[in-house]
């Protein structure tokens, strides 16, 4: 619904009027975009093989201008209340520890790490999945040997319907021990080391967070989702680079950036064969789900190759076989709460579209005969990737250099979305820059 | 929920046997074809959609209630939605036949692996909102690599506001079946109705292959005992991994929740994480009327609406179908079937067909064949589908018992299976229910083998989704 007439009402008293809230979406796109193109956000390790984790509380702010109290581990270290959690990396075959304290929260907690086998505890009480610590001083230690490589979450294991809603998860990531330009062991899961992109999915009801914030009770059967995130945030500040000053309690950025992968033998046409070697390696992208709903995630672009599941390499029958991956190829793939999906992607030029020597075989409207929303775009102008040209004045596009970008998004498309507001939620942008990225 | 009465003549019977006159004046009226049709001057296949508002029928929101029972609800349903126009049509010309007049959903798309697909949509603006300005994409949802340009996402591309129109260009490499629907407030324009199935039929049709699958019918070889595959799977048709089919059938799985589509027309906003669905559609219907064949007029005459939901006459006074797409799925024994399921809904789904089982042969367009061409392939009688995805099934219909329903149109007798959503708290029309059931149902009718005339793709009237009203 687009209209020039404002005859909406707000929803709710506690929020503001809904008029604001829809240019809201206009200026979120913008702010989020600023004065340059988005650039890629690349997995933000901690790496292990020991990790200290605190304990703490914090507000994040979504693009409606709202914000939502949370609970999250941090690093000890002094570190900055943080949501997600920090990205746990560490090598195949080596032991894990985990040393948890939890100081900041008003009731025990614990730690828990699916797909782990064999995890030991030293101090803390018991609970009913695991050791508990807290509140107060004092520390509960989890120990485990990562010996399959892969992704992985951790989570509360303590009131988990509250706790995790509240924000308590994270991503651990074990790596091969045979290389660390690999997601596994086989060597067909080679990637391009500069394109690894985690997509950490959560799921909000603010109204719970507010009931734990304040002290009062509140009823799970009512819960309902309002927002969604990835790496803590939602769209479109999904966008944002790692460690934004606009979002200081949520460092994770998710655009996902790769280069075009040119055809092997130019001008193939349908014949189209992508391009080897080393700098065509797909990009690696880890989907975790810490929500309570399974979500249908869906890039625009290109199919996804998916390799592995909840830290299992897709084997063919049997298990074996060269190659042994029973990859498959998606457009929408269901995360399941609590799985892990580890995917390949690439965006091969297979249309070779070029402004002198392949044109689109269509004659392309005077732009100012068509729409760009909001007047803010990342649109080049062009069709052609690689390529800039004149948009309408009021336009303003924050394209670098020819570009291409697509939603990679929900299709359940009432979580594309912030509370009421569209364009939004689960969602963040698959960039797709020209042979050796832009300048 | 005011839902007490129970509508107007809704009743299966209705629909399954018809009255007495019913098979001549039905056969009178002939059959229709569910997909669109290519500009038959022109080649590669070249499309006009056309994007506009209008209202369509759901049982409890039949003009009829609207008339009869004012208290019951508000008529037929609002809604945004694509139909087809002429290819050459003037901006002008398509907004005098098509302003107001949506088609629910958007007519089927089929289209050659390795040809090129010309769309040009034509925004005509909205007839009930004329307040609202929206622009309007089309994105190929699953389409692989294309430009930013033809990809249909507004803030990343171009929209079309009304009046204008777009030429997309879509030349799909890879076989499959895929959606498309609009990306403009896709929240809002998806679930007003703005969606369709598009799907590329493989080379192997045209060309066969060396282990023993003869080029098909829908590749040019009118002889063939094929009709097509569902996938280049290069082996023999007598394989049981083939993926030929005699028959296809396109079902495509929505939801709709009735509050975004009444407060638009009392220009009101919604909350859009407050939807929950109250109707599951097929092809844009509920049951029973996803039984009705095209081309049944007397049981199409459930459907119909005036442009003014209020009961009174349009602009023209007529009464026209929007959901023209029937999901009776009619074969004779033997045959060889390919459901093409896709789900543009906002929630999972679980379909089920109980007692015959199936073969889900591809994924989101990608033939389940995994390295050194291993089977992945899997039998199951119940598909999960998220929204977003797709998959192509393939069953053999079972023997005919030797003894059936008598099919009052056809006057063939013919066994029914019920093909039906698991998540049974689904099966109903916000509320309602007719003879117990509502909501994502529909049939397989196998008849005796050689009852129905094998798909003959000259036959304009034999694309996807072919139903029979006489024989």
């Amino acid at each position: 619904m687009s209209s020039e007439i404002s005859q909406r009402v707000a929803p709710g008293s506690w929020l503001p009027p809904a008029v604001w809230r829809l240019e809201m979406s206009a200026l979120a796109f913008a702010a989020a975009l600023g004065a340059s193109a988005p650039v890629q956000a690349a997995v933000p390790c901690t790496n292990g093989p020991t990790f200290n984790l605190t304990t703490a509380t914090g507000n994040i702010s979504t693009p409606d201008g709202n914000s939502v109290f949370m609970w999250s581990y941090r690093n000890a270290a002094g570190a900055a209340f943080q949501v997600p959690s920090p990205v746990l990396c560490v090598t195949q075959g080596q032991t894990v520890t985990i040393n948890l304290i939890n100081t900041a929260l008003p009731e025990p907690t614990s730690i828990v790490f699916p797909g782990q086998t064999g995890v030991g505890t030293i101090g803390g009480s018991p609970g009913l999945f695991t050791s508990e610590i807290g509140p107060g001083p004092g520390t509960v230690t989890y120990r485990f040997v990562a010996n399959e490589p892969g992704t992985y979450l951790y989570e509360s294991g303590t009131n988990p319907h509250k706790q995790v809603e509240m924000g308590l998860y994270g991503v651990l990531i074990v790596r091969p021990s045979v290389a660390s330009n690999r997601a596994y062991t086989d060597p067909d899961t080679l990637f391009d080391t500069s394109q690894q992109y985690l997509l950490l999915i959560h799921d909000i009801d603010p109204f719970l967070h507010q009931a734990v914030e304040r002290g009062q009770t509140y009823d799970i059967t009512a819960k309902h989702d309002r927002y969604w995130t990835i790496n803590g945030r939602s769209f479109p500040d999904t966008i944002l680079p790692n460690n934004d000053p606009l979002l200081p309690e949520q460092p994770y950025g998710a655009l996902v950036t790769v280069d075009e992968v040119p055809c092997a033998t130019p001008g193939s046409g349908a014949g189209c064969t992508p391009a080897g070697g080393v700098a065509n390696r797909p990009a690696l992208v880890r989907y975790a789900n810490a929500g309570l709903s399974n979500h249908p995630f869906h890039p625009h672009g290109n199919h996804l190759r998916v390799i592995a599941r909840d830290g299992r390499l897709l084997a063919g029958p049997g298990g074996a076989g060269i190659p042994a991956i029973a990859a498959m190829e998606a457009f929408t793939k269901t995360i399941g709460s609590g799985q892990t999906y580890d995917l390949l992607v690439r965006w091969i030029n297979e249309q070779e579209f070029d402004p002198t020597l392949n044109t689109v075989p269509v004659v392309i409207p005077g732009l100012q005969n068509l729409v760009f929303k909001d007047d803010v775009t990342v649109y080049s102008g062009s069709p052609y990737l690689g390529f800039q040209d004149e948009l309408p004045p009021a336009v303003v596009s924050s394209n670098d250099c020819g570009e291409l970008y697509y939603p990679w998004h929900s299709h359940a498309l009432n979580e594309f979305n912030n509370f009421d507001e569209g364009f939004g939620g689960l969602a963040t942008l698959f960039r797709v820059e020209p042979t050796g990225g832009c300048p | 929920m005011r839902r007490s009465l129970i509508p107007r003549s809704l009743t299966r019977r209705r629909f399954l046997w018809g009255v007495g006159q019913g098979a001549l004046l039905a056969s009178l009226a002939g059959n229709r074809m569910a997909q669109a049709a290519c500009d038959p001057a022109t080649s590669p296949c070249q499309l006009r959609l056309v994007a506009t508002d209008g209202h369509f029928a759901l049982p409890g929101r039949t003009q009829a209630d609207a008339a009869t029972d004012p208290v019951a609800q508000e008529g037929p349903l609002y809604g945004f939605g694509f139909s087809q126009g002429g290819f050459g049509d003037s901006i002008s010309a398509l907004t005098a036949e098509h302003k107001g007049l949506v088609q629910w959903t958007a007519p089927i798309i089929a289209v050659d692996e390795a040809d090129e697909l010309f769309v040009t949509m034509t925004n005509v603006g909205f007839q009930y909102r004329p307040d609202l300005d929206d622009a309007h994409t089309i994105h190929w949802h699953g389409f692989r690599n294309p430009v930013a340009l033809f990809d249909g996402v507004p803030e990343v591309s171009i929209a079309v506001p009304p009046a204008r129109d777009f030429p997309y260009f879509f030349p799909p490499r890879l076989a499959g079946t895929y959606m498309y629907h609009c990306h403009f407030e896709d929240v809002e324009h998806v679930q007003l109705g703005m969606d369709g199935v598009v799907f590329v039929r493989p080379e192997q049709n045209k060309t066969g292959n060396g282990a023993g699958a003869p080029i098909a019918r829908l590749g040019g070889n009118a002889g063939s005992p094929v009709l097509g595959y569902a996938y280049n799977d290069g082996v023999a048709t007598s394989n049981a991994r083939s993926t030929a089919y005699d028959r296809e059938f396109t079902l495509l799985l929505n939801e709709v929740d009735p509050r975004p589509h009444d407060n638009l027309m009392a220009v009101q906003e919604f909350v859009w994480s407050d939807y929950k669905a109250g109707y599951w559609l097929i092809n844009g219907r509920a049951y029973p009327h996803t039984l009705i064949r095209n081309g049944d007029t007397l049981g199409e005459e459930e459907l119909l609406v005036n442009e003014d939901p209020t009961g009174q006459q349009g602009p023209d006074g007529s009464e026209t179908l929007r959901q023209p797409i029937s999901s009776l799925i009619q074969v004779n024994e033997g045959d060889r079937v390919l459901l093409r399921l896709v789900n543009l809904g906002y929630d999972q789904q679980s379909m089920q067909l109980a007692s015959i089982p199936m073969r889900v042969v591809g994924e989101d367009a990608t033939f389940l064949r995994g390295p050194g061409g291993a089977d992945l392939s899997y039998v199951t009688n119940t598909i999960y589908i998220g929204p977003g995805e797709a998959r192509d099934v393939l069953f053999t219909a079972p023997a005919f018992t030797g003894t059936g329903t008598p099919d009052i149109l056809t006057g063939a007798p013919y066994n029914s299976h019920l093909l039906k959503n698991r998540n049974v708290h689904t099966l109903h029309n916000n509320g309602l229910t007719t003879d117990g059931l509502g909501g994502q149902v529909t049939e397989v009718w196998v008849y005796p083998s050689g009852t129905l005339p094998a798909i003959d793709p000259t036959n304009p009237l034999d694309g996807p989704n072919r139903t029979y009203i006489s024989l």
